[in-house]
């Protein structure tokens, strides 16, 4: 089977997508979900909520029904919250067969099925695809070893608390995005000693920028963080390794390739994710760096060469790579719990009316963090902006609120302990920031921030 | 991080003297000074008071009416001149909200704040925020202004019974709580 290297043409694919397999358009009587994540989630409860009243099946490969991952990395890490927190609210009777536990192996586009474990295969008239990501891994890294551990789902969640309330004292994590963060802020507010790996020189500078990340990276230091940053894991050793054992005493130390050595009780890597679309190779589907999607959430397929849309299948949530034609017509995954709700939810509107009558799924995009009582919150897309302002606020305090801007069009905005200031700018996101009407400030530079 | 609401409670802190009389005062609100809300960047619009909020720190707007365009930030408090440069204070004075007329005042008391009408004492209490859980993130603002509104005082002001039409966005806005804060009756799971 050829697939098609090149990045397929979005526009072209639109413009093919009235003649995509569009003949003959049934209402879908079946729809399955692959993944039961929140997206999944969303969409069936959307899909009742339309009045679909055909028959609705979860392929998930965890053996829970959907529950909420965000407390994992906060509340239930810092030991403030309940396992209760993970539960989502319904408010539809969804009426659906759960197949739990089980991992979908692959996808026959053509004729319109799924395929399971011993050769099982599961019809559709509707497909969500809405697997999600998987935890990202450096080569090398003992995964098997019980002193270093990812933070991706409850099992995760569940053994890694285990393991700390075995008397770990020092935590290495390894990554400096958000979860990163959270992890670090959520054990030290138990006592516990964190030192924070990463290759950036601010934390969480890939989706804030360099400068509210300084701001941030001075918070945690503050609080008594251990910092090595600019640095990536080489080579690592575990005390229950047969070959690569640390000094006695030592849990798992961590070779950086800067010389330095970090030694800890346990590890926890939170270097991002990556899309779960293992299964969907062969498909036709283009899943590099995820399901490719046109601007309605309709996957695209692209074997035999010319990128067509797919009528019965969506994909949603972190797994899905799509055009936001608010920003641009890049397509790009975003990995936000809230973006991933109301994915889910256009996924099935989309699925239910067909690629002609979708709406382009243009949310702006939506995060939170807590790190040590500073609550940060962000619109858009800040990791696309080149400018960097400060609107509002006192960054020292740590209560601003900051404008991203792109070649002058604003796309973003961050705010910390601000909440409600963030929204008056929400509605700017499209809009050029040096238009008459604003009075524009002088950029954030890199010497005006170390001054603050 | 207060919530304010009982089973009779108001949406939003009330206003006097310009609109018509809403909702009552929150009873632990301590009546204060009325807050004048202009700034020197627009023409006085006239006396326009908040009554039975408690006074704030600054002089600065008030963000009251989240059902009509956004009101716009008039003028940002002016914080301590900065002894790093100018850049800590750097205000984007007329940022915010696309399409406000200058003159028009910063909040207007509305009819249509409630679009299902006063609500009455009877109805029961459908929807209710778990104060210890909120973080003020203003996301429920976003999906439903007409019944969440994170207010200056730094308090979130709900509609407990918020009216039937209204109900597919407050279930949207418990859907995306952050803090998954808000709870429906009827609340099902699964």
């Amino acid at each position: 089977m050829s697939r098609n290297r090149q990045s397929p043409d979005i526009a072209r694919a639109l413009a093919r997508a009235g003649r995509a397999r569009m003949e003959h358009r049934p209402r879908p009587r079946t729809v399955v979900i692959a993944g039961a994540g929140i997206a999944g989630l969303r969409a069936a409860e959307r899909l009742r909520e339309r009045g679909f009243d055909g028959a609705i099946t979860f392929i998930g490969e965890e053996p829970h029904k959907p529950y909420n991952r965000t407390p994992l990395s906060k509340q239930l890490l810092a030991r403030t919250g309940r396992l209760a927190d993970l539960k989502l609210p319904v408010y539809r009777d969804l009426d659906a067969t759960w197949r739990l536990g089980t991992r979908a192996l692959g996808l026959d586009v053509e004729r319109n099925r799924l395929l399971l474990a011993r050769g099982e295969e599961v019809e559709y008239d509707g497909l969500v695809i809405a697997t999600g990501v998987e935890a990202r891994h450096l080569p090398g890294t003992p995964l098997w070893s019980d002193h270093v551990w990812s933070l991706r789902d409850m099992a995760d969640g569940r053994g890694l608390g285990r393991r700390l309330a075995d008397g770990a004292r020092h935590i290495a994590v390894v990554g400096t995005g958000f979860i990163g963060c959270e992890i670090a802020s959520s054990l030290r507010g138990r006592g516990l000693d964190v030192t924070l790996i990463g290759r950036g020189n601010a934390l969480m500078s890939a989706a804030v920028g360099s400068q509210v990340g300084g701001l941030m990276t001075r918070l945690h230091r503050r609080n008594r963080v251990g910092m090595m940053l600019g640095a990536n894991p080489v080579r690592w050793a575990t005390a229950d390794s047969r070959t690569d054992r640390p000094k006695a005493g030592v849990g798992v130390s961590i070779w950086l390739d800067d010389g330095s050595r970090v030694d800890a009780d346990v590890a926890v890597v939170a270097i991002g994710a990556l899309p779960a679309v293992r299964w969907l190779q062969g498909s036709g589907l283009d899943i590099s760096d995820g399901v490719l999607t046109g601007p309605t959430t309709h996957a695209i397929h692209v074997d035999g060469g010319s990128p067509a849309l797919v009528p019965s299948v969506v994909a949603a949530g972190d797994v899905a790579r799509w055009p936001n034609l608010l920003f641009d017509r890049t397509p790009r995954r975003v990995e936000h719990w809230i973006t991933a709700s109301e994915h889910g939810q256009a996924a099935a509107d989309a699925l239910l009316v067909g690629p002609d009558a979708a709406l382009a799924f243009t949310p702006i995009p939506r995060f939170w963090s807590e790190q040590f009582g500073v609550r940060l919150q962000g619109v858009g897309r800040p990791g696309l902006a080149d400018t960097c302002r400060l609107a509002e606020g006192s960054p020292k305090e740590l209560e601003f609120v900051a404008v991203y801007t792109r070649q002058g069009v604003v796309v973003g905005a961050v705010s910390a302990n601000a909440g409600v200031r963030l929204l008056e700018y929400t509605d700017l996101i499209g809009w050029p920031l040096d238009s008459p009407r604003f009075a524009s400030p002088p950029a954030l530079g890199p010497a005006r921030l170390a001054a603050v | 991080m207060t919530v304010v609401t009982t089973g009779s409670m108001p949406v939003v802190p009330p206003f006097d003297q310009t609109g018509p009389r809403l909702a009552p005062v929150p009873r632990q609100a301590p009546p204060s000074d009325p807050v004048s809300v202009h700034g020197p960047g627009i023409p006085d619009p006239g006396p326009v008071t908040v009554h039975g909020l408690p006074a704030v720190p600054d002089t600065g707007p008030q963000i009251i009416e989240p059902g009509a365009r956004l009101p716009v930030p008039v003028t940002r408090p002016q914080l301590p001149a900065p002894e790093t440069g100018p850049l800590e204070v750097a205000p984007l004075t007329y940022l915010g909200g696309a399409g406000r007329r200058a003159d028009s005042p910063a909040f207007r008391p509305s009819n249509r704040r409630r679009s299902g009408g006063m609500r009455r004492r009877s109805d029961p209490a459908v929807v209710s925020v778990d104060n210890n859980r909120c973080h003020l993130y203003a996301i429920c603002q976003q999906e439903a202004p007409a019944s969440f509104l994170v207010a200056r005082d730094g308090r979130l002001y709900y509609d407990a019974a918020p009216p039937e039409h209204q109900m597919a966005s407050v279930r949207q806005a418990a859907r995306l709580c952050p803090m998954q804060a808000i709870k429906l009756g009827g609340d099902s799971t699964r």
